[in-house]
């Protein structure tokens, strides 16, 4: 597969936002957790909760699911994607961004519409409900990722699909916080 | 039988599991590589500590918060316990939530409504 990670940025959206943390590359499990804590540091103290989780599961996502992975280890492929955090005026975004495969777009997609359009009230019970059943095939974790995003960000969650080849597609997710 | 204890990490909570007060009780997130894993030395514990005999347990969840997977990983802790509560064995549940975190009360009652164990959900403030 092309190496398509240094041409990232030109596939995501336009944000009206500072950046406050960004990054590109192999997502170790250790990456993660940096990330993570490097976002606490940039917080200065301020954690809010729903930012947080947010950034993790968009990040595990591109770890578990990014079509272009290196094996850095020699035990098991990882993801590469795009990463980063930003600080509008009334809220924070955080947005992943990684290849799919095309072949996987409209699967992937019909996963986005299931959470469109609903209130958090159905979203939790939309939650509930997934949660008790068994993972979907092809699913490291638990098929919950887009619904807990959507109630988190109280449906403010944008999916964007950018056709790159036959073979690969670029995906984003916006994730759109509310600072208090 | 010997009490466990696991330090907390970024990823993953402190887990305090006693053998004499019989409690099992976990503090701090909950985003580990692989969940599933993590969770499974905590139930394998939990088979190991009933299998001596036990009569009863009560489980602490105070967690700050957790990913997708160790979510589901908390759906099967509660099935576990429930499976003891059903076998006679008097357990108990706290979910502690802080107190403006409205995902955190919302998942407990949830669990709070699905299972049958006793179960109280209590706010604290950081």
């Amino acid at each position: 597969m092309t190496n398509l990670s240094l041409q990232y940025q030109q596939y995501l959206p336009p944000l009206q936002a500072h950046e406050l943390l960004t990054y590109e590359g192999v997502f170790t499990h250790e990456v993660v957790v940096q990330f993570t804590q490097e976002l606490a540091a940039v917080m200065g103290g301020e954690k809010p909760k729903k930012l947080f989780v947010t950034t993790i599961e968009l990040i595990q996502n591109i770890k578990n699911y990014s079509a272009e992975t290196v094996d850095v280890t020699g035990n098991s492929p990882v993801g590469v994607g795009f990463a980063g955090v930003y600080s509008g005026e009334d809220e924070f975004i955080s947005v992943s961004g990684n290849l799919v495969k095309t072949a996987h777009v409209e699967r992937i997609k019909a996963h986005c519409s299931k959470v469109r359009g609903r209130t958090v009230q159905e979203l939790r019970a939309l939650y509930n409900e997934q949660l008790k059943e068994p993972p979907p095939e092809g699913s490291k974790g638990a098929g919950l990722g887009f619904i807990d995003i959507a109630i988190k960000t109280g449906g403010q969650v944008d999916f964007e699909f950018t056709p790159i080849n036959d073979d690969v597609t670029f995906f984003t997710i916006s994730a759109f916080i509310n600072k208090l | 039988m010997e009490s466990l204890h696991l330090t907390k990490t970024t990823e993953t909570p402190a887990v305090h599991m006693d053998v004499k007060a019989g409690t099992v009780e976990l503090e701090g997130n909950s985003y580990p590589e692989n969940a599933f894993e993590f969770y499974q030395q905590i139930f394998d514990w939990i088979d190991g500590y009933f299998s001596t005999g036990a009569g009863q347990m009560k489980a602490i969840f105070r967690l700050n918060y957790f990913n997708t997977s160790s979510a589901k990983c908390m759906l099967n802790f509660m099935t576990l316990l429930q499976k003891y509560h059903a076998a006679e064995k008097s357990i108990s549940i706290e979910w502690h939530y802080e107190e403006d975190d409205d995902d955190m009360l919302e998942i407990g009652k949830a669990f709070s409504v699905d299972f049958t164990m006793p179960f109280q959900i209590l706010s604290y403030v950081d």
